[in-house]
């Protein structure tokens, strides 16, 4: 749907993206992840044409609509809710019934008379995802939409993330928070220091970190068993446990099980995104 | 187009519900109606004072005209460093603070934003400066000796109100190019303050600032008139052309 290729874009002397690269395929919700000052922002500011790239390209059908919350949103708060999307109707053509019907998406009915600087953040925060959507588009770019929110404010968002996705849009949201993304998104790109380091679906991210301990009194043995099978990695020993690591998918279970050592207990340990991106952005 | 009309409306919004309507309204209503009572009555309190030793009324000549201009003058000084922040908000914030990110997305155009801002500070402003300096002309009228007639006065006004569109059209050009506020600000206040007397000082016969120089009604008035329309409209396109990029 939208492929960024060696994306570079410095600020004064500052290298902030260095030759991203970066693919978005119709249907994803993509969490784009990164640590405060990674260049989130930037990136999405530049895909929006909102400030301008140094070098590198971002290819997408002609005539593809993108819409995009940014990542404090600033309304005319004199304005009620109602009158705002009304207003940005106005600015293409007209349109009672979609602002209704953005409302009630966004779950806003009831305040839509109240104007706007009487908004929570939460509020605030759905009407401007409303805002994104007012022209239909199919790409629908979020900067932290859960950043400044309690944790209802933030299910609410994730919630209607999936609404919009099972609609039929394609969602990018950027994130420092990873429980987010695992919650809800089907792949994931971590930025760190100007370039994505992971782009991939986030099953493939998870096995790539895919970790057993195993408990044996024999773990010396298994030890060796594993070093002459192509199928392990063994990574170290913490005491009491082996970690090892399997490389490709297949049953890891019965594998161990026709081994010569007794197994007491077997650990999968699934990798939090944390431990992920913990390991990736040094 | 659509923008342009968005726009216009989305600021009236703002003008009545952030009371700067209420607030530029007040101050042009107030200076109208509180000046000739003020001018009427000053001589006659210096008066009492002085036991009738001296002829006040004859020394300070309060008019029609007099008290006329006296109200131009005020209320467009103080109307000016206000409408310098209200200017200031109106063409900077937008970008300063984003706020026309989601609009823009939605398909407002720079361009469009830019015109309905201009148009409607300009019209809001003929409004405001001829009601209220009606109102001081009729109100002087009934106190003071004739002096001035009606359509003489609805010329001046029409003077100070393109002298005053003029400097509104130097700051949003200067906020088009993407000037700091500070810098503003500063230019804004020295060329409406230090320029008429340099104006003087060169002799110019013709100029923007010839039109609150309480000028006779002469040719070189309505040229003054004619030129200062032309030069505003011009920064004003210019602005415009800038924002198309
Ligand atoms: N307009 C700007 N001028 C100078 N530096 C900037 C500007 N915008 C962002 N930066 C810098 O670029 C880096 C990336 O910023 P940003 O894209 O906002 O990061 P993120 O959204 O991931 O937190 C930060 O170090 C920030 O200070
Ligand atoms: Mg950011």
């Amino acid at each position: 749907m939208i492929t960024i290729r060696n994306l570079t874009k410095k600020f004064q002397d500052k290298l902030v993206l260095n030759n991203l690269n970066l693919t978005i395929e119709p249907g994803d919700i993509y969490g784009f992840l990164g640590k405060n000052g990674a260049g989130k922002t930037t990136t999405l500011n530049i895909i929006t044409n909102l400030i301008e790239k140094d070098s590198g390209e971002i290819v997408k059908p002609e005539g593809l609509k993108i819409g995009y919350l940014p990542e404090s949103p600033q309304f005319y708060d004199y304005m009620t809710g109602y009158e705002y999307l009304y207003f940005l109707t106005a600015l293409e053509k007209k349109d009672k019934e979609k602002v209704l019907q953005l409302l009630e998406l966004v779950d806003l009915k009831t305040h839509m008379k109240k104007p706007i600087k009487f908004y929570s953040r939460g509020m605030q925060q759905r009407l401007g995802i409303a805002a994104a959507l007012i022209h239909d588009p199919d790409l629908v770019l979020l900067d932290e939409p859960t950043s400044a929110l309690d944790p209802q404010g933030r299910v609410a968002v994730m919630n209607l993330i999936q609404k919009l996705s099972q609609q039929g849009k394609t969602i990018l949201f950027s994130t420092h928070i990873l429980s987010d993304v695992e919650r809800i998104c089907t792949r994931v790109g971590i930025l760190s220091e100007g370039v994505l380091i992971i782009e991939d679906k986030i099953n493939a991210v998870m096995t790539d970190v895919l970790q057993y301990k195993i408990l044996t009194e024999q773990h010396e043995i298994l030890k060796e068993i594993l070093e002459e099978n192509k199928n392990f990695e063994v990574t170290h020993y913490e005491p009491p446990y082996l970690i090892v690591k399997p490389i490709g998918i297949f049953d890891v279970f019965k594998t161990l099980a026709s081994f010569p050592v007794e197994i007491k207990e077997l650990i999968h340990v699934k990798p939090s995104l944390e431990d992920i991106f913990v390991k990736v952005v040094k | 187009m659509t923008t342009f009309i968005a726009y216009f409306k989305k600021e009236h919004m703002e003008f009545t519900r952030t009371y700067k309507f209420l607030i530029l309204g007040f101050i042009a209503l107030f200076f109208a109606l509180s000046s000739p009572i003020v001018l009427y009555f000053t001589p006659k309190i210096l008066a009492t004072q002085f036991d009738g030793s001296f002829d006040f009324a004859t020394l300070m000549q309060t008019s029609l005209k007099t008290s006329f201009f006296g109200y131009m003058d005020d209320v467009y000084q103080i109307l000016f460093v206000i409408m310098l922040f209200f200017g200031l908000a109106i063409f900077n914030n937008e970008r300063v603070k984003y706020k026309n990110v989601l609009p823009k997305m939605a398909g407002a155009t720079d361009q469009g934003i830019y015109a309905g801002k201009i148009v409607y500070i300009a019209a809001i402003m003929l409004f405001i400066t001829y009601i209220a300096s009606f109102i001081n002309y009729a109100y002087g009228y009934f106190i003071f000796p004739k002096d001035l007639t009606l359509s003489d006065s609805s010329i001046i006004i029409l003077g100070y109100y393109l002298f005053f569109m003029f400097n509104i059209a130097l700051l949003s050009l200067f906020s088009a190019i993407q000037m700091k506020k500070f810098f503003i600000i500063f230019i804004t206040l020295i060329h409406y303050y230090a320029v008429p007397p340099v104006a003087n000082l060169f002799k110019l016969k013709v100029s923007p600032y010839h039109l609150i120089n309480h000028g006779v009604l002469n040719e070189n008035y309505y040229y003054s008139l004619i030129i200062t329309g032309i030069l505003s409209i011009v920064i004003i396109l210019l602005g415009y052309f800038i924002h198309k990029k």
